[in-house]
């Protein structure tokens, strides 16, 4: 290859195929329409959810694996090379991820929803053999990043969390067979802090130090509060998981309390980036980027009450329901909403000279007002409907769930239609 | 169209084609940033090439906000420091 083609290849020559990304994007998009099916249809069982198999125990795994995992998987194998300059080895390896987590999660849900340990066991296995895999491309990709040591830091502690959250997801998928686990309540609250905190939390924090200086067009926060931030929240997730697994309170309330500090720097640090950034006006999806900020701290005062006995006996359900729902979700789809049309964008050829498609062109606004005025309906409706254990509010914030995620799936839908249409290297669904 | 520095070490000169700028070795969002400041500054006008480590996907709608063109060009420099280097030609619109 000539130094001029090198050139011209730039980000393009590291990037897949368009639809190994958006397979994810769209997988996503329809686990969360199912999400919100589950929990109007397991309404009853999901107001006052605590554990257990069923259709809440479903739900919650449509949200944590199938809508935020499948995410961010989708966007780190996009977006990680072009910032890290270091290309994925293929395309292969990430389609198998793609066939193995979600035909793998997909049964885990029947698994889950109709208690049948037959089925959740293998399905379990399946899904832990797809994300591993990930894990381990991921592992090679920052091994070899030279840039941006903040969102790396980030990335190699969430990959830790994931690898032990995996584990400890088969363990209890095995117990529920036979009880190779002490105390299964135990490593079901260490299982969640792995996975919100640990694996999403980190993911989320660590890319936010890249994302929103970008979307605020400001500087990125400096790296030296950056890293204690950083040691701050690895540290609380850790010992989250040690006061998890051996039921000790003290723990629990030193990791919650470093947790609160962990996210009071964070908070600031983004503070900091809008207030300096050249963008004042960031749009809808800021909104909800910012009602997730505020669903951070009120989720962790909310565990400390829990720990304690003073959040009462819906304490625990809502504290869960807050952690994935109010803070990680909200903020998922905040981003994802912006995001989107610029991955779609990435794949679109540009000829010399040619301007590329306006980012209006690959995304319509109307079904995100639709989505967002429903996400934070639904989000009030569950969480009034958790405090006063009412079912049938319950249902109606889950109705109105998945009218926002019918409109968001319609958002997806455009995006990839509209790429299609555009003058692309490679038709996405053709591979 | 030259690719290096002047021994000054400066990040922004001129050549008869453009006027420069290195955005080279500084972390996301840092480069972009940085060019737009220059833009919505009047700093720079006309023809301005930039020299980024990766792609800046998230510039080019900025760029169609404040009307300026902009294309990826090849690197004729032949220098080996240049291989893994990103150009942009971008231009002010009338």
């Amino acid at each position: 290859m000539t130094l001029a083609a090198t050139f011209l290849v730039g980000a393009k020559g590291r990037l897949l195929p368009a639809s190994v990304p958006f397979r994810f994007f769209a997988a996503a998009a329809t686990f969360h329409l199912l999400l919100w099916l589950l929990l109007l249809i397991g309404a009853g069982d999901a107001v006052s959810f605590q554990g257990g198999t069923g259709p809440a125990l479903a739900a919650v795994h449509l949200l944590t694996l199938g809508m935020l995992t499948t995410t961010a998987i989708g966007a780190s194998v996009q977006l990680l090379p072009v910032a890290t300059r270091r290309p994925l080895a293929a395309a292969w390896p990430i389609k198998l991820v793609f066939w193995l987590a979600v035909p793998g999660l997909a049964a885990l849900i029947v698994g889950m929803y109709s208690a049948n340990v037959g089925v959740l066991i293998p399905a379990a296995a399946v899904t832990t053999t797809g994300l591993l895999l990930f894990a381990a491309l991921l592992a090679d990709n920052l091994r070899r990043a030279e840039a941006l040591p903040v969102v790396a830091a980030y990335g190699w502690a969430a990959l830790g969390a994931l690898v032990l959250l995996l584990g400890l997801g088969m363990a209890l998928a095995i117990d529920y067979r036979i009880g190779v686990l002490p105390d299964h309540r135990a490593a079901t609250l260490a299982h969640m802090i792995l996975g919100g905190f640990g694996l999403m939390g980190l993911l989320a924090i660590g890319f936010s130090h890249v994302l929103v200086p970008m979307f605020a067009l400001s500087a990125a926060p400096a790296k030296r509060p950056a890293f204690v931030g950083f040691g701050l929240a690895a540290a609380a997730v850790a010992i989250g998981v040690a006061g998890a697994l051996t039921d000790s309170t003290e723990l629990l309330t030193a990791a919650t309390l470093i947790g609160l500090v962990a996210a009071g720097l964070h908070l600031w640090l983004m503070h900091r980036v809008l207030a300096t950034g050249m963008r004042k006006r960031l749009g809808l999806s800021f909104g909800l980027i910012r009602a997730a900020w505020v669903m951070l701290p009120v989720t962790l005062v909310l565990g400390l009450a829990t720990v304690h006995g003073l959040a009462g006996p819906r304490g625990p359900t809502l504290f869960g329901f807050m952690l994935i729902g109010g803070w990680l979700l909200t903020f998922l789809l905040g981003i994802l909403q912006r995001i989107l049309p610029f991955l779609a964008s990435m794949h679109v050829t540009r000829t010399a000279g040619a301007a590329p498609p306006m980012l209006s062109e690959l995304a319509a606004s109307g079904p995100l007002k639709v989505h967002a005025a429903c996400h934070a309906a639904a989000l009030a409706a569950l969480a009034l409907a958790i405090v006063t254990d009412s079912a049938a509010l319950f249902g109606l914030g889950s109705a109105v769930g998945l009218a926002g995620a019918i409109a968001f799936a319609w958002f997806t839908a455009d995006v990839i239609r509209r790429l299609a249409h555009v003058p692309t290297k490679w038709a996405p669904f053709l591979r | 169209m030259g690719c290096a520095r002047p021994g000054d070490g400066s990040r922004l000169w001129q050549t008869p084609e453009a006027a420069h700028i290195d955005l080279r070795g500084l972390d996301p969002p840092e480069p972009m940033v940085t060019i737009l400041q220059m833009i919505d500054a009047g700093e720079v006008e006309g023809v301005v090439v930039a020299h980024f480590d990766r792609e800046p996907i998230f510039l080019y709608p900025e760029l169609d906000d404040r009307g300026w063109s902009h294309e990826l060009i090849a690197d004729s420099c032949g220098q080996v420091g240049c291989e893994a280097d990103v150009q942009l030609r971008l231009v002010r619109l009338p």
